[in-house]
């Protein structure tokens, strides 16, 4: 009897064809823009998930949780916000906070404007100018903080002694740190220090964006610099200025490394924000719910001055 | 509609992106889940159960007085069961006497040697994170040396109750301020290291020029001398602060206590809204305005040493920690200074004891357990531990008085009174049978720093009180 020979790829083609059909359908998908976006994306949504997304959660399910150091996390509803409620530290804490960004928002928006029109201008040096406007951004904050405290330092502040001691000026050093008062002005004006060169270098790339021709069209009208400044460049970089804006708020409402480094919150929770409240919450006296549910209370905060602002930018790009 | 093919290269290129962001995202992925895949180390063998030990009442000695303390510190080998162990030990750094850390480094490392354990020394400025995320993670520490209360990580702490019965009898048993701290529930969950006192610093250079000897006796008479000092540009330099864990409390309730206030009453409730109270606050703010550095109201840990060290000071309430780095940096401030105990107010003089102590986390089991207790054990037993008290010269004093006859004292004439305040020193709310989360909270926020820099700076001493009471209302609420 003979046997017919059995080819060995007889049952080849259907395996081809699985295989086949599976690469035609990864092809497919890495085809299609719509499938290819999602993939594309997917290792930085894992990331951001893993990194951003799962402690926010995690943040948001501890502050309804009696949470302590070592301790089982209990749930307990809205407990934690109404006993921060009660408190006077937390609304200190809320108000710190809110003047602190407004108030550091309004200098450093000013100041950056005022920064940027000036290097829009030609003028020998220009470059390292430009250079020098943004150390105080990229030095570490740690590190220029802790420059600051020792000029503001309550026993040997360099300033108070050239103002008092060398100079003679004042009859009493100035208390940078040690009055409630000066020590939020402080804190501020450390805070527009670090920030103005964020604002600039931000508004001087969207000035030098602004074309010529518009520029070349207000001078030939006879329209003044300041006139052309507020007619023409100003409302081309708002976007810019919303964009700017939005970021620097979220950074300010939420800073940790100045007012922990240069107050600790002191004296007397003068100058306790949202991260430094947490901080001396969760980690200072182990009470972890109570120091995500002051975290989370920021939250409302920024989402509505996001949606706010980006609503206000994108309104803005409609009507040009 | 027919879709063109796409030309292989194309397709090559867009997978090759594809597959490159898959690979990152993979690898991202690992490095994330990285410290949760590493498993942990088995326990080797099953610690035996501590037998529970009935604190002692506050005021009473723990044990009877046992055997005398020899000097050398000579680790023994411990049973065979600690061979393969770890211990990590998590603490401070005393950066102005690092003698301290080369005794206890030395002796750590011939334990580990002589019974074939590992050990490692972890040390950092800004302990507190680490110990939170230590007791979180239940992992990355064995042993901890913290300074506050172990009341507020009483959560992540062992019960070392069978060390402690063990060092209090060979040492005489524990003064009464150790069992008020270390005891939580009825178990020790620390061995204290022993106290840091806190005595006068002064310039008796700067107070003869004034016609006085000695650091006068009295807060009136020191108030006297340190309005003509200040006049002078020499003012005394108390830490009326909440930036000051250590000052802030320690200065604060030496004010308090000697004008008879206090913070609680022996049943556990409040006492610090009183006449006794606003009296010593009162007096505060007149020292403040007249004698004191201005900058008193926002000092940290660091400020009155600079300051006394660059001489602008000519009082501090501190430790030994400006003295031992003026002996070798600034000899002149060394020559000019002394120490005294601290002043007398209207109800007598008090002393302040910190207690930092040795914990044991909850987490170590097994072999590690037990070679982190016998680590203890032997690196507290009076024959070994002695050397490391002796070479602090005052900077923590025993809380065992069999020590008393010990050659652990300091030598230098100038910290002789380090003797005199071992066994009178206080701790924070001293009067409490036991401390408490409350009370250590109020530690740990630097609360009392915190009244006396509200008074100080606002000259309004009922309104920085009731501001305090509220606050501590809020603490209250909140724990």
């Amino acid at each position: 009897m003979t046997v017919a020979p059995v080819a060995p790829h007889d049952k080849a083609p259907a395996v081809y064809a699985r295989a086949r059909n599976s690469g035609m359908r990864w092809g497919t998908l890495f085809h299609r823009d719509e499938s290819l976006g999602y993939i594309l994306l997917a290792p930085g949504f894992i990331v951001l998930a893993l990194l951003m997304a799962y402690p926010f959660v995690y943040a948001v399910f501890l502050s309804f949780t009696s949470k302590r150091i070592g301790g089982p996390a209990t749930f307990v509803g809205l407990e934690n916000y109404t006993k921060l409620a009660s408190t006077d530290l937390f609304w200190k804490t809320i108000w710190n906070s809110i003047y602190y960004t407004l108030v550091a928002l309004v200098f450093k928006f000013v100041g950056g404007l005022g920064v940027a029109v000036m290097l829009n201008r030609p003028f020998v040096g220009q470059r390292l100018a430009k250079a020098l406007l943004l150390l105080p951004w990229i030095i570490p904050t740690v590190f220029s903080t802790l420059i600051w405290w020792w000029l503001f330092d309550p026993a040997f502040s360099v300033i108070n002694e050239v103002l008092v001691v060398k100079w003679k000026l004042l009859s009493k050093p100035i208390p940078f740190l040690t009055d409630g008062k000066t020590a939020m002005s402080s804190l501020i004006m450390v805070n527009v220090w670090r920030g103005v060169p964020f604002f600039g270098i931000s508004f001087l790339a969207a000035m030098q964006a602004v074309p010529d021709e518009l520029l070349e069209a207000a001078r030939v009208d006879g329209a003044t610099p300041w006139r052309t400044f507020w007619s023409i460049t100003f409302p081309l970089i708002v976007p810019v200025v919303g964009v700017v804006a939005l970021i620097s708020t979220i950074g300010t409402l939420g800073d940790f490394d100045l007012p922990f480094l240069l107050t600790r919150g002191g004296p007397n929770d003068a100058t306790t924000m949202f991260a430094v409240t947490a901080y001396t919450l969760s980690l200072s006296s182990g009470l972890i719910g109570l120091g995500a549910a002051v975290s989370m209370t920021m939250f409302p905060l920024l989402a509505i001055l996001v949606v706010v602002s980006l609503l206000q930018v994108r309104q803005r790009q409609g009507v040009s | 509609m027919t879709t063109l093919p796409r030309p292989r290269s194309g397709f090559s290129s867009r997978r090759s992106i594809v597959e490159s962001g898959l690979a990152v995202g993979a690898t991202g992925l690992l490095i994330a889940c990285g410290e949760e895949a590493k498993p942990a180390a088995a326990p080797t063998t099953a610690a035996k159960p501590a037998e529970p030990t009935k604190p002692p009442a506050a005021g009473a000695p723990t044990a009877a007085p046992a055997a005398a303390a020899t000097k050398a510190p000579e680790p023994t080998k411990a049973p065979a069961v600690l061979k393969g162990a770890t211990v990590r030990w998590l603490g401070g750094e005393w950066s102005f006497l690092p003698a301290l850390t080369e005794v206890l480094e030395a002796f750590g490392n011939d334990w580990a040697k002589q019974n074939n354990v590992t050990i490692t020394f972890e040390k950092t400025t800004d302990i507190l994170p680490r110990v939170q995320t230590v007791i979180e993670t239940k992992g990355g520490a064995d042993i901890i040396q913290y300074s506050s209360p172990p009341a507020t990580i009483a959560n992540g702490l062992a019960d070392v109750s069978d060390i402690a019965d063990f060092l209090g009898k060979e040492g005489g048993g524990y003064l009464p301020a150790a069992p008020f701290q270390q005891v939580v529930d009825g178990k020790w969950l620390g061995i204290p290291m022993g106290q840091h006192n806190w005595f006068v610093n002064y310039r008796q250079d700067y107070f003869k020029e004034e016609g006085v000897d000695a650091f006068p006796d009295t807060w009136d008479e020191a108030l006297k001398v340190g309005t003509k000092l200040k006049a002078k540009g020499r003012p005394f330099g108390v830490c009326m602060s909440d930036q000051a864990s250590g000052d802030g409390n320690a200065n604060a309730r030496l004010l308090l206590w000697a004008f008879g206030g206090k913070e609680f009453n022996p049943d556990g409730t409040l006492a610090l809204d009183s006449k006794e109270t606003l009296a010593s606050l009162e007096f505060a703010i007149e020292l403040h305005n007249k004698a004191n550095d201005p900058g008193g109201v926002g000092y940290n840990d660091a400020s009155n040493n600079q300051g006394f060290l660059a001489g602008k000071l000519s009082m501090a309430l501190n430790v030994n920690t400006i003295y031992l780095p003026a002996l070798k940096n600034n000899p002149d401030v060394a020559a000019g200074m002394n120490h005294a105990l601290p002043p007398k107010g209207p109800a007598g003089r008090f002393g302040y004891g910190q207690l930092p102590f040795w914990g044991i986390f909850n987490h170590t089991k097994g072999a590690d357990l037990d070679a982190a207790k016998d680590l203890i054990k032997q690196f507290f037993s009076m024959k070994n531990y002695g050397k490391f008290i002796q070479t602090g010269q005052g900077y923590i004093l025993p809380l065992l008085p069999a020590y008393e006859k010990e050659p652990v004292w300091p030598t230098d004439p100038k910290l002789a009174i380090a003797k005199e305040m071992f066994k009178t020193a206080l701790p924070a709310g001293h009067a409490l049978k036991f401390q408490t989360r409350l009370s250590s909270l109020i530690q740990d926020r630097v609360i009392l720093g915190k009244l006396y820099s509200r008074a100080a700076s606002t000259g309004n001493a009922k309104q920085a009180l009731a501001d305090t009471m509220k606050e501590i209302d809020d603490l209250k609420k909140l724990s």
